[in-house]
């Protein structure tokens, strides 16, 4: 065998995988040939040095480090959630685009308020006069009429009355806050009202003299007043949008209203229509009800056994399935 | 060497079944034994301490994310060496690529972690200090397992310094027996060689 062979070899030799065959003359040649055995004392010596290789120590905080990647690893739910939220550029569009989202909510909402109040409002144009004439009725009542006119002046109307008559008699800031309003304007609201309200023939006359003075205000400050009562009058808001809902109304004078308003929610029921609420005030009572469109006719018959029954304007052609009724009873006036 | 490796076998059998169930407390325990015996593997085919705990750390946890995969067909150790060393090859490539490594060859200075050794005549000075001329052999050592080839110094660092066997280095390089023999065996004449030029003397 030839030096380079048998130094081909000394690495397994060393290791001692050699086959018995070949160690036999792998020793046969080492002893003879001084040059292949110097090569198998550097080799022997080389990997000494590699074995004598002193060992690192980690560093102490090595297998923390480790365990805390371990431990996000193992749970998977908050190592994603932390890695979505935690870097800065992940974390600023996030909060930027939440932002936008609650602006655009908010904007959203004021808009939809808004488009309500509009709509709220287009009715009150026409209906202006109606509810002077309606609020007239309590007052016929003498002696009670001082009482129940601050009263009244509270109710629901009150928000409709406010409107037209503020810009007609001064200027409330609207910044302020709404008991103060009506502090302020409940008493003068009613002035057209106290004046149509003296006489039953000036009854009649009610509705026009109020109409001469609210229609003009309500007209040309209907838009404005939308944007402006948004943010103040959220009880009044509220007022407006049930009477939108409201399609007809009528008033029924009685003699007794309890056994009268007891008669009337037993027709509604008769006729498949439900009480939606009940108003009871010191000379009135209202009812609220939801009546098939279909049975309104009959429905406006039977009550006129009730009672002496006035009723408001309405386009009984072009009401189509449930219609709201505001039913008010009252007193009636003696003559 | 070997004998302590047989010896942690079943522990290490227990401890990978209960983090199959989710025990982290064992995986801790394998993290304890091994780290150690892991960075040396590392910092020896890396030649840097601090690229060596990197490859440690990064080697642990995807093991810990492959635990559930291991059938247990090799030892844990053997498993978790061969991660080191894919991982270790592939920092090596990175370096290469930002050419630190590029156009090495055995006459050049050797770098090692604590600085650049230049090739020098042994020199026949007495030594000022044992333990310095100790360190000084370690440091030539180191560099020249540096200077190797990868696939050499991967055979070098797993049989003369971790101690495997043939069969073992086998199955982590996935190469056949008969290469592994003879790419050692080529490796340590390098080593050799090399060392002659840097110690003189063997």
């Amino acid at each position: 065998m030839e030096c380079r062979n048998i130094q081909e070899k000394l690495s397994e030799y060393l290791d001692d995988i050699l086959s018995p065959q070949e160690k036999v003359t792998m020793d046969t040649h080492l002893k003879s040939c001084g040059e292949c055995a110097t090569a198998l004392a550097d080799l022997k010596k080389t990997i000494e040095h590699a074995k004598n290789l002193e060992e690192v120590e980690p560093p102490p905080w090595l297998k923390q480090k480790i365990m805390t990647r371990v431990r996000a690893k193992a749970r998977p739910g908050k190592g994603l959630f932390q890695k979505l939220l935690y870097p800065l550029y992940i974390k600023l569009p996030v909060g930027a685009i939440a932002t936008i989202a609650v602006a655009l909510t908010t904007l959203y909402v004021f808009r939809t308020i808004e488009l309500e109040i509009k709509l709220a409002k287009g009715p009150t144009e026409e209906a202006a006069p109606q509810p002077s004439s309606r609020k007239v009725q309590p007052l016929q009542k003498g002696a009670e009429t001082e009482k129940a006119l601050p009263k009244a002046s509270q109710g629901r109307y009150d928000a409709k009355n406010i409107a037209p008559s503020r810009p007609a008699e001064q200027p409330v800031p609207l910044k302020k806050s709404e008991p103060l309003t009506d502090r302020l304007e409940g008493p003068k609201a009613p002035e057209p009202m106290k004046q149509a309200g003296l006489s039953q023939e000036q009854r009649a006359a009610a509705p026009a003299s109020g109409k001469d003075i609210a229609t003009p205000s309500v007209g040309a400050l209907a838009k404005e007043d939308a944007k402006r009562e948004a943010a103040p009058a959220a009880p009044m808001m509220k007022a407006m949008i049930e009477e939108r809902k409201e399609g007809i109304i009528f008033t029924v004078y009685v003699k007794d209203i309890e056994p009268a308003r007891k008669e009337i929610e037993k027709q509604i029921s008769e006729l498949g229509g439900k009480v939606v609420k009940e108003e009871s005030y010191e000379n009135k009572d209202i009812l609220t009800a939801e009546i098939d469109s279909i049975k309104l006719r009959e429905f406006l018959e039977r009550v006129k056994f009730v009672g002496q029954v006035k009723e408001e304007k309405f386009d009984f052609e072009s009401a189509k399935g449930k219609v709201d009724v505001r039913i008010e009873i009252a007193k009636q006036p003696e003559q | 060497m070997d004998k302590n490796r047989y010896a942690g076998m079943d522990e290490d059998d227990k401890a990978v079944s209960r983090c199959k169930q989710g025990d982290i407390d064992a995986y801790e325990e394998l993290v304890e034994k091994y780290q150690k015996k892991m960075l040396n593997v590392a910092y020896r085919m890396v030649g840097n301490y601090e690229d060596a705990c990197e490859i440690v750390q990064d080697a642990f946890v995807s093991a810990f994310k492959g635990i559930k995969g291991f059938e247990g067909k090799s030892r844990f150790s053997t498993w978790l060496h061969t991660i080191v060393v894919n991982l270790s090859r592939n920092r090596l490539k990175q370096l290469k690529t930002h050419s630190r490594c590029e156009g090495l060859s055995m006459d050049d200075p050797v770098v090692t972690d604590e600085g650049s050794l230049s090739i020098e005549i042994a020199s026949n000075d007495p030594p000022i200090h044992e333990q310095l001329e100790k360190k000084e052999l370690q440091q030539k050592v180191q560099g020249c397992i540096n200077a190797l080839d990868e696939e050499y110094r991967e055979v070098v660092v797993l049989r003369d310094i971790s101690g495997f066997s043939y069969i073992e280095i086998q199955d982590m390089l996935r190469i056949p027996e008969g290469t592994v023999k003879s790419r050692l065996s080529r490796a340590r004449e390098a080593l050799k060689d090399c060392l002659k030029k840097v110690i003189g003397e063997l």
